[in-house]
């Protein structure tokens, strides 16, 4: 059953009056429970991708759909519900909340949707937990390493269950040992509940560690 | 959009940084202390004048004639204005300039003239006697003087001075007792003395330059001094509001002064909170990026830095408020001197000054916090990730 599909998916951005395409009509579709890895050089598109199928920016042409619904012609305002219910974000930088310690970090988007503290509290210890943090659930990301804060991230991105996750180079800034552990635990959350990841790599490795490889070059497919 | 999780995102991020937190809480409470102490001087100038001027004159004050300096048939006057039922007690006071004496220093005075006894009944003069007594009917050798008076005159009581009237006649009085009124112009030159004694002197009778009446109910002053009117026919009248109406200008001056200076407080204040949150967006541009991109609205986001205003703003008021009270009750009882007039300015605390510093400092912190969370509810998601 296919998620998310892109039909002609366009983007072109300005650079003062330098019109650069980003991408060029993309069209590939992702079924529900997959695990694909987006792949290509840099200035590929890859990010470019991700952002639009996540609703962070919106394309110059084309359509996004998600469970169906095309998400080029919703408001701003259920655009911001479908990144906080059926989307999950992870970061190249992890990009946790420095005043925050890892449970609260895990927390915020929970608290995002109205529920009581003490539930989200109880689903972000489980879910830290679940990354392998569970004695560390009161540190500050400052008190973590690389790898750990990449794991908080995780358990952030699945707080609210998502039936997606998006990973821009969740791995780009640790090393080897880490990137494989992190892959591994996207590996493993997509076979355990049937989520949905999508994938930002350059590491063949990694992206091969995926059920598919979508191949981008100068922001159109290549592979799939 | 949720308010709780707001306040416990600016909560946090107040706490963060807690010494640059602290510095813009003691800049906000530091405006509000200054603007409790302004409005708490002005406050305790409006209490002090208008008091000290109602204790020093009546309910209502009868004036002579445009163009006459004087109002005649005061004893008939005097019996008509018995005959109304709401009219408690009557004072006339005689008028003039005159210059006083003593030893080698001689100042130019202005003599009024009052019945003790009456005076006693109509205003609470009494009451501003700070040294020796008040006068009697019988005095007619003792004389009352202002504070300022004798301290610029090194004149105490008992003392012999001088009188010269204006119309040529001097006599030697003994000193009976200081006052000290709180009216400055009355304060600056004011030398009391027996009514009679300044008709015999003076060479008139029966008029008064005003006479004084207080009434059962002060508050019926305004609609009551009409029917006195009708019972004198006699049209120069005030009531007590409109005679303390110079007061109530002055002190509308020094409270558009008083504005000023609080303005002036509040603004480094609201500055320091705009760039410190301002600076705090900058530097969380990409945080901001992340919190959208989870699903956070551009309301929420926009709530939080409001937020952030709003507890420095609230701490800041606080602590301002404690502050300003101490303040205010230590000048209550340790007046500033005032070397022009020569007396002791208070504060004076109430509910209002209060209410009014706390609004004010609230609403002026909250303004502050528009400008940086307008910045942050209008930043770009994917430029904020593409940041730094």
């Amino acid at each position: 059953m296919t998620l998310i599909k892109t039909t002609k998916l366009k983007k072109v951005y300005m650079l003062g009056k330098i019109e650069v395409i980003a991408l060029r009509g993309i069209s590939i579709e992702i079924e529900r429970g997959e695990f694909v890895a987006i792949m290509g050089h840099s200035g590929s598109g890859k990010s470019t991708l991700l952002n639009l199928i996540g609703l962070l920016d919106s394309p110059s042409g084309g359509s996004i759909y998600i469970q169906g619904v095309d998400t080029t012609k919703i408001s701003e305002k259920q655009k911001v519900n479908f990144r906080l219910h059926k989307i999950g974000f992870v970061f190249q930088f992890f990009n946790l909340f420095d005043q925050l310690t890892a449970i609260e970090n895990v927390m915020f988007p929970m608290m995002l949707t109205g529920k009581k503290i003490e539930i989200c509290r109880k689903r972000a210890e489980k879910l830290l937990e679940r990354v392998g943090l569970g004695d560390k659930i009161n540190r500050l990301p400052s008190e973590l390493s690389g790898g750990e804060q990449q794991r908080v991230a995780i358990a952030r991105a699945l707080v609210n269950n998502p039936s997606i996750l998006l990973a821009d180079e969740p791995t780009g800034n640790l090393d080897t040992k880490n990137s494989l552990k992190i892959v591994q635990l996207l590996r493993e959350l997509n076979e355990e509940k049937g989520l949905t990841i999508l994938m930002v790599t350059h590491e063949k490795e990694l992206g091969e560690m995926a059920d598919r490889i979508i191949k981008l070059k100068d922001g159109i497919v290549i592979e799939t | 959009m949720n308010l709780r999780t707001a306040l416990f995102y600016a909560k946090k991020d107040v706490l963060k940084e807690k010494r640059i937190s602290l510095f813009i809480i003691i800049a906000v409470a530091f405006g509000t202390t200054n603007v409790i102490l302004v409005y708490g001087l002005v406050e305790g100038l409006k209490h002090d004048l208008t008091n000290n001027a109602l204790k020093v004159s009546g309910d209502i004050i009868i004036y002579p004639a445009k163009g006459e300096k004087f109002i005649p048939s005061l004893r008939s006057k005097e019996k008509k204005l018995g005959l109304l039922s709401e009219v408690e007690a009557i004072a006339p006071r005689l008028e003039f300039v005159g210059v006083l004496s003593f030893k080698e220093i001689s100042k130019p005075v202005q003599i009024i003239a009052i019945e003790p006894e009456k005076e006693r009944r109509t205003t609470k003069i009494i009451e501003k006697i700070i040294e020796g007594e008040f006068l009697y009917d019988r005095d007619k050798n003792e004389i009352m003087i202002t504070k300022r008076l004798s301290e610029d005159m090194k004149i105490t009581i008992g003392d012999e001075v001088i009188l010269i009237f204006e119309n040529g006649a001097r006599k030697k009085y003994k000193i009976k007792g200081i006052l000290h009124l709180g009216v400055p112009e009355l304060d600056a030159s004011g030398v009391f003395i027996n009514f009679e004694e300044a008709e015999e002197i003076m060479g008139i009778k029966d008029i008064a330059s005003t006479i004084l009446v207080k009434l059962k109910n002060r508050y019926i002053s305004d609609e009551y001094k009409f029917v006195i009117m009708q019972q004198l026919s006699h049209s120069e009248i005030k009531s007590w509001e409109e005679e303390i109406g110079w007061i109530l200008g002055a002190i509308r001056t020094m409270e558009e002064l008083g504005n000023t200076v609080a303005f002036a407080s509040l603004l480094a204040a609201v500055i320091s909170v705009m760039v410190i949150i301002y600076i705090n967006v900058v530097r969380r541009t990409r945080q901001i990026g992340i919190m959208k991109a989870i699903g956070a609205s551009d309301s929420f986001v926009f709530t939080v830095f409001l937020l952030e205003a709003a507890i420095f703003g609230i701490l800041g008021t606080i602590t301002g408020d404690i502050a300003g009270y101490v303040a205010c009750k230590y000048f209550e009882t340790h007046p500033f001197y005032d070397p022009i007039y020569k007396d002791y300015i208070g504060t004076r605390f109430t509910i209002e000054v209060l209410y009014r510093a706390s609004t004010v400092t609230l609403i002026s912190a909250l303004a502050a916090g528009i400008v940086p969370a307008l910045k942050a509810r209008r930043l770009e998601i994917v430029k904020t990730l593409w940041s730094g």
